[in-house]
């Protein structure tokens, strides 16, 4: 069991509109690490989209969740309880496999568990 | 032996009960009052102060605290915990320049990890005396802005009646009042 005290942290909603390019969807405190707990994500486009999530330093992109298929025009929702608990030690990214300008964007929002 | 002092273990007590006798720290001397009267302060609305705003990574600047104003005569002490509401480090000040919870080259802050670490709060104890009103500095240590940053506030009121005496060393004070109790007001 993992004992270490943390706050529970909601970061803005944020709007992914091109493809293939990792988006800052949380920005870890620093000096503290952070776990994922819950995501909701809604695909905007008019086909099925692969949403990533994982750590960017440019250039590259690194998945830190199994991809995730996003049902064109619905939404999707990963829970406390079935959330891979991965210590994020840098800011969190998301990429989609398509992705455009509202209302063709893919809307993410995230809960964190920061720990310090 | 005293049976009360400053900053103890588990939820907040006084430091001491009417006619008990207590010798502040007040640079550079043990200063003694006696306890006249106690009251329990609640954390309440009046207690939880919010500096404002504080974008990411920045600090609120020094703030005093004017709704924790005592009265110089009689003197009036208060004994306090706190803990901040908001995802924010306080710093915490008695008066305008005597940092709190300092060593020699760092200052502890409090943060919200505090309150799951210590829930009674006891390491967050402080009192000041008379007109030392606390001052907080609050840091945003997030990557994003805060829209406030509240601290809030309980503890003890108490009224002194002033002995009159001071001593340079605890031991010179216990060997003539006896029975008393020392609470580090800060300044050492």
């Amino acid at each position: 069991m993992d004992e270490r005290p943390r706050i529970t942290k909601c970061a803005p909603k944020i709007s992914i509109t091109a493809a293939a390019t990792p988006t800052l969807i949380y920005q870890v405190s620093t000096g503290r690490t952070a776990k994922l707990v819950k995501l909701i994500a809604y695909d905007g486009q008019a086909a099925d989209v692969t949403l990533e999530i994982g750590t960017y330093v440019a250039p590259t992109f690194t998945r830190r969740l199994p991809r995730v298929h996003l049902v064109a025009g619905f939404d999707y929702q990963l829970g406390e309880l079935d959330c891979p608990e991965f210590e994020f030690e840098a800011d969190i990214y998301a990429q989609a496999s398509a992705a455009g300008a509202a209302p063709n964007d893919i809307e993410v929002q995230v809960t964190v568990e920061e720990i310090g | 032996m005293a049976d009360r002092y400053y900053a103890k273990a588990g939820p907040i007590e006084p430091i001491a009960l009417p006619d008990e006798t207590i010798c502040i720290w007040v640079p550079t001397k043990w200063v003694a009052y006696k306890v006249e009267y106690l009251e329990p302060i609640p954390r309440s609305k009046p207690l939880v102060f919010d500096q404002g705003a504080i974008a990411a990574g920045s600090t609120s600047g020094d703030t005093k605290l004017s709704n924790l104003k005592l009265t110089e005569e009689p003197p009036e002490l208060l004994q306090l915990r706190f803990y901040p509401i908001d995802d924010i480090l306080v710093t915490l000040k008695r008066g305008a320049a005597d940092y709190r919870f300092k060593f020699k080259e760092r200052i502890a802050t409090a943060d919200r990890f505090t309150l799951q670490i210590d829930s009674c709060l006891h390491t967050t104890e402080f009192v000041v005396l008379k007109t030392d009103e606390p001052h907080v500095d609050c840091e945003n240590p997030s990557d994003y802005d805060l829209a406030q940053s509240r601290v809030a506030f309980f503890g003890f009121r108490c009224v002194l009646v002033d002995l009159n005496r001071s001593y340079k060393t605890s031991e010179e004070a216990k060997a003539e009042l006896k029975y008393v109790t020392f609470v580090a007001a800060g300044g050492m």
